[in-house]
């Protein structure tokens, strides 16, 4: 009978492997000469998207060549985000002056100056993204168990840029949610309107309650409070059990709209393909439940089998 | 820079060692075990290539260990467990089911480092009072007043969580009772000097 305080073969192996490919990547980012700059930013610009794409992947760069196309690709998005902040700025003074002059409403330049919030971040995430790139030689890795480069924490960094955000997107549907209750009191608008703001302002809450927890695992990690498995783990589970929540709420939004919608189905002032495409959707978000509610199940049975 | 070679040399060297270590420690719960080494070599291939290799590669793995298992289950709350299952005999040892390895790990997490390193060295990996005063530069006697402390500040801690009716594994602090002294056998008398 095997000693029960021996490793399995087979777990041995497999941490070898994966010990020397980690050894690998640390070499290559200990040896790495400094990067040049490609400037190659015709070719590579209608790879932008693919870029991004590939940035999910978080896979380890092989070759130098690749380091150095996936900079020059960053490097252009970075450029494009830049435009892209500079020109909704531009925009930003036009708006005010349309507030103040009666012509757009107060909620319309709140929704601007969230897109130009949404411009920074996603400016900044590029920026983290590129720095990544030249620290540690290989893709930014974005999960809660990516180990610090040179000491810093890139995964921290970007949760918080999300964070903010995340708490800046709240401000405004909370407003918006505000705004609604307003019209349907004073009979502007129907209950449905406000119910739907309600919603996306739950919906804007558990996004933020999710980051927050993420940094929490991601410094308990760090702390080696949690291993590289249970903060996955616990990120899975806190995203699926969010899936479920959203999901929960929005089937029970559609059910609703479409009891609203039944006496008007029923008088057939509603045309039916109006009435089969929310029927759809409640399917759809249906299924997308039963599904979180799976995976839900998988993570905290798992989570279960590992703890003490 | 430390080469695959170097690396792999180590690894095969020292994996089955760190891994007994560990194991014992969290009473043969192998996710965990595999999961805690896992964690102490990725944290070594992190630093040896930056610092270096350390003189003794097997105690850094094994020190990296004892924080990781300590941190683990500084945050659990401990569960009860039988008397049964936490006996200290006439030799090293430790408790062998996960439960009461949990327990004891806890314990230990609770006490200072140099507290539990101690406990460790005579418990787990059988050191003799000897041994650890040479290592330690310290008189054999001087050792053996410490691993008192030691032992009578783990008893304190584990004393509640040690009862006979501990099936369910009852969590609530308000069902904590005392158990007879003689329950855990952690006294100089457990142990034989080498």
């Amino acid at each position: 009978m095997p000693d029960m305080h021996e490793p399995d073969p087979r777990f041995v192996e497999s941490l070898e492997g994966q010990l020397g490919r980690e050894l690998r990547r640390n070499n290559r980012s200990a040896t790495r000469p400094g990067i040049r700059a490609l400037k190659m930013t015709g070719l590579v610009i209608g790879s932008v998207t693919l870029g991004a794409a590939a940035m999910g992947a978080a896979q380890q760069i092989q070759d130098s060549w690749r380091r150095e196309l996936l900079e020059a690709r960053l490097e252009v998005q970075l450029q494009m985000a830049q435009q892209r902040l500079n020109a909704q700025r531009d925009g930003l003074e036009t708006t005010r002056e349309q507030v103040e002059l009666g012509v757009r409403n107060e909620l319309d330049l709140v929704h601007f100056e969230l897109q130009i919030a949404q411009s920074e971040t996603d400016l900044n995430l590029r920026a983290l993204d590129l720095d990544e790139v030249r620290q540690s030689g290989r893709e930014p890795l974005d999960d809660l168990s990516a180990p610090r480069v040179d000491g810093r924490d890139f995964v921290s960094e970007r949760l918080r840029l999300r964070l903010d955000l995340a708490s800046r997107h709240l401000d405004v549907v909370m407003r918006e949610a505000d705004r609604s209750r307003d019209l349907v009191r004073q009979g502007l608008a129907g209950e449905q309107e406000a119910e739907a703001r309600d919603l996306a302002m739950r919906e804007a809450e558990l996004q933020l309650d999710a980051l927050h927890h993420q940094l929490d695992l991601r410094s308990e990690f760090l702390d080696s409070e949690i291993s590289a498995v249970e903060a996955e783990l616990k990120t899975l589970e806190v995203e699926a059990r969010n899936r479920v929540v959203l999901l929960d709420q929005r089937l029970r939004f559609f059910q609703g709209e479409l009891d609203n919608f039944q006496a008007a189905i029923d008088a057939g002032t509603v045309h039916p393909i109006t009435a089969a495409n929310l029927r759809t959707q409640a399917v759809e978000i249906e299924a997308q439940l039963q599904l979180a509610q799976q995976e839900l199940m998988i993570v905290q049975r798992e989570l279960e089998r590992r703890a003490p | 820079m430390l080469d695959q070679t170097t690396l792999t040399g180590l690894y095969r060297e020292h994996t089955a060692a760190l891994y007994q270590y560990v194991s014992r420690r969290v009473g043969g719960d192998r996710s965990l075990a595999e999961d805690i080494v896992q964690d102490a070599w990725l944290r070594a291939v992190d630093h040896w290539p930056r610092r270096g290799v350390p003189d003794n590669p097997r105690a850094w793995l094994v020190r990296v260990a004892h924080n990781l298992i300590a941190s683990h289950f500084r945050r659990r709350r401990p569960r009860f467990v039988d008397p049964t299952e936490i006996e200290f005999g006439e030799e090293p040892s430790y408790p062998d089911t996960p439960s009461a390895a949990a327990l004891v790990s806890w314990g230990l997490s609770r006490l200072r480092r140099n507290q539990s390193l101690l406990l460790e060295a005579f418990y787990l990996e059988g050191k003799s009072t000897r041994e650890i005063a040479e290592g330690q530069g310290l008189s054999e006697r001087a050792v053996e007043g410490r691993l008192r402390r030691a032992r009578q500040n783990l008893e304190k801690r584990l004393r509640p969580f040690v009862r006979s009716d501990s099936s369910g594994a009852a969590e609530s602090g308000a069902e904590i009772e005392a158990e007879p002294a003689s329950v855990l056998e952690l006294t100089e008398g457990g142990r034989r000097h080498a």
